[in-house]
């Protein structure tokens, strides 16, 4: 906290020392970005409600005709059961398509979450120094400034702890261990193969998502790439080395900052954990295939 | 001097290599070997006295062939922290034609290292790298065919930046060019460097766009920078202090990517005659055209008055006045692994006083392979 302290303070020193004049407005820069991630992490929130709410419904929905089947087998009601085991395998498809978008939205949120706890540390850490510079109770809206954002920022941490728990990476659900039991009737037995069907559909589903954000990262890699190139072809004999005046030093990209590049991964990283997550689908894609065979030439068999 | 040089270098990459390789996590990111064929022309009458031929044609030509290889290596990469290293080399021989007293046979040779530690501490990035580049060139020719001399150099610097808006940054810088014998004026050139910047930004992302890719920012930036001569001033060292200013907007979108750079320099020295003021705007835009065509772009315009009248006893061709550049890159991948470009450049150099020019044009093709992509 001290070394973040100095280093705010020499950066300000600095600024201001080599004439910079937007140094004099850190503070309004600062809450620039506040407001910026505010708005992006209220997007995510309510993104993920929404979705949250959609897959509530299904599973609300899902929990009741598990009920009523188990109601119904156990009055030996086969009408009902058939029914009841066609809604569940129109809802399977639904249900798993909600949860799904759910996780999704849920990585969305994070990422803005941890963006908006950023700035707010950054924030006050300025709102701190200011403090530090005043007299005491020179400023009274200082400290209601900094009363507001650090509560602001708890609020955003218990918020984001309660609703999404610890962070995780996109991954699959665990493997359902369906399988065909000793005394399963014939309808049984294509009910799990339907269930498997539909999973095999939502997995297909997703595996179209992954290869589209795949391709994506592909795309802007190369773009990266074919950048680097000119420039290479530019600058690696010197073609462009102006003989004007020695280089000042100062020619830092604007945007696209490091920082952001470091805490999201380089893009072959994120490249490579897609592709592995697609392969994975993909393996799993092909096990339930191949159950279902197995599962349908066991249906033949049964009465 | 060379080799004095060398050694602090090699000692602050190892430093920096033992702890990474301790890790065993050492990845390449990219590399690419890239073959390429130009086609140039020259024409100008301008003077360098670093060179020691003198032709009195004003237009020349030559075919150029080059290789060079380039690729990254991520020594380490941890959650907070990483190590880069990036290295280059290539060889680039030309066939002349149009002088007066010989067709000259010119042969660059280039390379260079540098590796780059970055950690992120509370949000902010600190970066510090160290690199090494070196040049050589045989047989240079006369003017108008202005090739750059050989050198080494060797650069250091430490910088942070802190979120999205601040950044400041120190970069020492040895450049030692290594005057044959016969050339004793190319060490009028040898310098040090120590270059303080500082800069504020400001980037704007829409609120809604929860994708990173897209945004535009604005960086006002300053500088000042101190530059020794060793070889220059008569009794004592010529030393420049240089302030700058400037400012530089990016924006970046789904298939376009801009930059402009306008930036001034006002240089006061221990030698007044060349004190100078100067500015320069450089830009560079890339647009994607189709799955598979990029298009690339890159100006600049640099120009200097100096503050005395008589610039005789300059050191021609490498402290030119002026300077416009245009370059453009059509890219258009071949496949996975193998690109193809075509290159078309401009550019054109002179001297206030003399009317004293050189004008560089031509075209090039590179092809591209990146064996492992």
């Amino acid at each position: 906290m001290r070394y973040l302290r100095w280093s705010v303070s020499l950066l300000i020193g600095a600024l201001a020392a080599a004439g910079a004049p937007a140094a004099l407005d850190a503070q309004g820069n600062l809450s620039q970005v506040v407001d910026d991630w505010e708005g992006r992490y209220e997007v995510a929130r309510e993104n993920y409600q929404a979705a949250y709410q959609e897959w509530e419904y299904y599973e609300s929905r899902w929990q009741q005709l598990m009920e009523e089947y188990g109601r119904a087998q156990a009055a030996d009601d086969e009408r009902r059961t058939t029914e009841i085991l066609a809604q569940l395998q129109d809802l399977s498809q639904e249900r798993d398509r909600a949860e799904s978008a759910l996780r999704i939205r849920k990585d969305e949120w994070h990422d803005a979450s941890e963006g908006l706890i950023s700035a707010l540390e950054a924030r006050i850490e300025l709102q701190v120094q200011q403090m530090e510079r005043s007299p005491v109770g020179s400023n009274p809206d200082l400290l209601a400034e900094y009363n507001l954002y650090s509560a602001r920022l708890a609020e955003v941490e218990s918020e984001t702890e309660t609703e999404l728990g610890p962070w995780r990476e996109l991954e699959l659900p665990p493997m359902p261990d369906l399988q065909v039991q000793p005394d399963d009737t014939r309808g049984e037995i294509n009910f799990k193969i339907r269930n498997l069907q539909n999973r095999i559909t939502v997995l297909e589903d997703l595996s179209g998502e992954l290869d589209a954000k795949i391709a994506q990262l592909e795309n802007r890699q190369r773009w990266e790439r074919t950048r680097a190139d000119f420039d290479a072809s530019l600058t690696g004999f010197d073609d462009v080395v102006v003989p004007v005046m020695p280089r000042s030093g100062a020619t830092t990209a604007v945007g696209d900052t490091t920082a952001v590049d470091l805490a999201l991964q380089p893009l072959e990283t994120r490249i490579a954990r897609l592709t592995g997550l697609r392969d994975r689908v993909l393996e799993r894609i092909e096990r339930f295939q191949e159950k279902v065979e197995d599962f349908q030439r066991e249906a033949e068999r049964r009465p | 001097m060379r080799t004095g040089c060398l050694l602090p270098f090699a000692v602050i990459c190892v430093g920096l290599v033992i702890p990474a390789e301790a890790d065993g996590q050492i990845r390449l990111r990219d590399f690419v070997i890239t073959e390429g064929a130009s086609l140039e022309g020259y024409l100008g009458n301008f003077a360098a006295i670093t060179v020691p031929q003198i032709d009195s044609t004003e237009r020349a030509v030559a075919g150029v062939g080059e290789v060079s290889v380039r690729g990254i290596l991520r020594l380490m990469g941890r959650e907070n922290q990483t190590l880069d290293m990036a290295f280059d080399g290539g060889i680039r021989q030309f066939a002349t034609g149009g002088f007066q007293l010989r067709n000259y046979a010119p042969r660059e040779h280039s390379g260079s290292v540098e590796t780059m530690y970055q950690r992120l501490i509370r949000g902010g990035t600190l970066t510090a790298d160290a690199g090494a580049r070196f040049r050589s060139i045989a047989d240079r020719p006369p003017l108008p065919l202005y090739l750059a001399p050989g050198y080494d150099r060797y650069t250091s610097g430490v910088s942070y930046r802190y979120r999205d808006f601040l950044d400041v940054g120190v970069e020492g810088e040895i450049a030692d060019y290594a005057a044959p014998k016969v050339l004793p004026a190319l060490d009028l050139l040898d310098r040090s460097s120590l270059v303080v910047n500082a800069g504020v930004r400001k980037i704007y992302r829409s609120p809604a766009e929860l994708d990173r890719n897209d945004s535009w920012g604005l960086r006002l930036f300053s500088s000042y920078s101190y530059h020794s001569y060793p070889q220059q001033g008569q009794g004592s060292t010529r030393i420049d202090h240089a302030l700058g200013a400037g400012a530089a907007f990016q924006g970046r979108w789904e298939r376009l990517s801009l930059e402009f750079t306008l930036e001034g320099t006002r240089s006061r020295s221990t030698s007044l005659r060349v004190e100078y003021n100067a500015a320069r705007l450089s830009g560079r835009a890339d647009w994607i055209l189709g799955e598979k065509t990029q298009v690339g772009l890159y100006g600049t315009l640099a120009r200097k008055r100096f503050i005395q009248p008589g610039q005789d006893a300059l050191v021609p061709g490498e402290e030119a006045d002026n300077a416009s550049m245009l370059y453009a890159d059509l890219t258009r991948h071949l496949g996975e692994r193998v690109s193809g470009a075509f290159q078309f450049g401009w550019q054109k150099v002179e001297t206030n006083i003399s009317g004293a020019y050189y004008t560089r044009f031509g075209g090039s093709f590179f092809l591209r392979v990146r064996p492992w992509n």
